[in-house]
């Protein structure tokens, strides 16, 4: 048995495929318009979010700043902080959206491991600032509404507030985040294994 | 400009469309995932067919797309990965392989071969089955030459031996 056959018997294969994978040009307009058009419609959404969130925080500090003190401030800096966050955060993700499959394999596999370590420290790092941010900002926020009040109300509703960001965090990071580092992490080992076999052993 | 770039795709996949499907079948021994997946080659041909610059060639280019996609479509579908199956599992493909004709029975057993390789050694070996040069190979992986013609060498002599100790299994 020599190569030569085995490569000339691969080549006479028959090459239909199953009448229900029959791709026409219309079908793929279709699909190609409605990503491009989901795509588009996320962003546009975002950045409308994002815009009318600043608009009215603005309008909360420009209308409130001279009543309250200094936490207050910190609580509006604090969020348009968060928000700038989100922003890049969010444009970052977009523009790892844009993949090239016409790179050669070496390039398209060190995109997907720089996109997957991405992916990852936005888990185990950028969750944590944004957390931390919103807790900041709620912790300032309920300390000026609550000058007036008395001391077990106003420790009680951060302590609430305190409670409720670290319970929500923990069982993200316990439940949902795990499951989504564990399949980070074995997609990252199956793409260095190929990239090793493929390129570089 | 639009009517161009839909003939160019036309000629691309007309010229094209046996090899891609070759490639398909090597990477994946399932048929119809092998057809999920040429779909989904011929997707991302079209969605790349308006930021071609013919910085490539066309076949590179074409084969680049093809391997890629697999890549990606390897990850998204890790459950649909092959798995050699211990040996008592095996007597119902050798009962399969009995009713079909010879040359279908030996394309069956050279694809069933080419699934038991490691998944970037099918890569590589689809490529080589598509009489592509180490040159090209290298120029498709981004691989450096060397490197590649090791590789395949050491792929041929593997599938050489599967496809030898398979048949000693059967009979």
């Amino acid at each position: 048995m020599n190569f030569d056959d085995l490569k000339m018997s691969w080549q006479t294969q028959t090459t239909h495929t199953t009448t229900k994978t029959a791709v026409s040009k219309d079908e793929l307009k279709s699909k190609w318009q409605k990503h491009q058009q989901a795509v588009l419609k996320m962003n546009i959404c975002m950045s409308l979010g994002f815009l009318a969130a600043m608009i009215e925080i603005g309008w909360v500090y420009l209308t409130y700043h001279n009543e309250y003190g200094w936490p207050f401030k910190v609580s509006i800096a604090t969020i348009y902080s968060l928000m700038i966050v989100f922003s890049l955060v969010g444009w970052r993700n977009y523009a790892f959206k844009k993949e090239n499959f016409d790179n050669s394999s070496a390039d398209y596999i060190a995109y997907q491991l720089k996109k997957l370590s991405w992916q990852r420290q936005l888990i185990t790092v950028y969750i944590w600032i944004y957390t931390v941010l919103l807790w900041l900002a709620l912790v300032m926020y309920i300390w000026e509404i609550t000058t007036g009040a008395t001391a077990l109300f106003r420790y009680s509703a951060l302590g609430i507030i305190t409670l409720y960001v670290v319970g929500i965090t923990v069982w993200t990071r316990l439940t949902k985040q795990k499951k989504q580092l564990i399949l980070i992490e074995s997609m990252t080992a199956d793409l260095e294994d190929l990239k090793k076999k493929l390129i570089t052993d | 400009m639009q009517n161009q770039q839909e003939e160019l795709f036309n000629a691309l996949i007309k010229e094209n469309h046996a090899s891609i499907y070759r490639i398909c079948r090597a990477y994946i021994y399932d048929a119809f995932l092998a057809d999920d997946l040429y779909q989904e080659i011929i997707f991302q041909i079209w969605k790349s067919i308006t930021t071609f610059k013919g910085k490539a060639r066309v076949s590179t280019w074409i084969y680049r797309i093809a391997i890629n996609t697999a890549i990606n479509f390897n990850l998204k579908n890790k459950q649909h990965q092959h798995i050699s199956l211990p040996d008592f599992m095996q007597l119902p493909y050798e009962d399969t392989l009995l009713r079909k004709q010879e040359e279908e029975q030996q394309l069956d057993h050279l694809r069933y071969c080419v699934s038991q390789l490691e998944s970037p050694d099918r890569l590589i070996i689809s490529l080589v089955l598509e009489d592509r040069s180490y040159k090209d190979i290298a120029e498709i992986t981004g691989s450096n030459i060397n490197h590649v013609g090791v590789r395949i060498n050491r792929i041929k002599a593997r599938l050489l031996k599967l496809m030898s100790t398979e048949k000693e299994n059967e009979f």
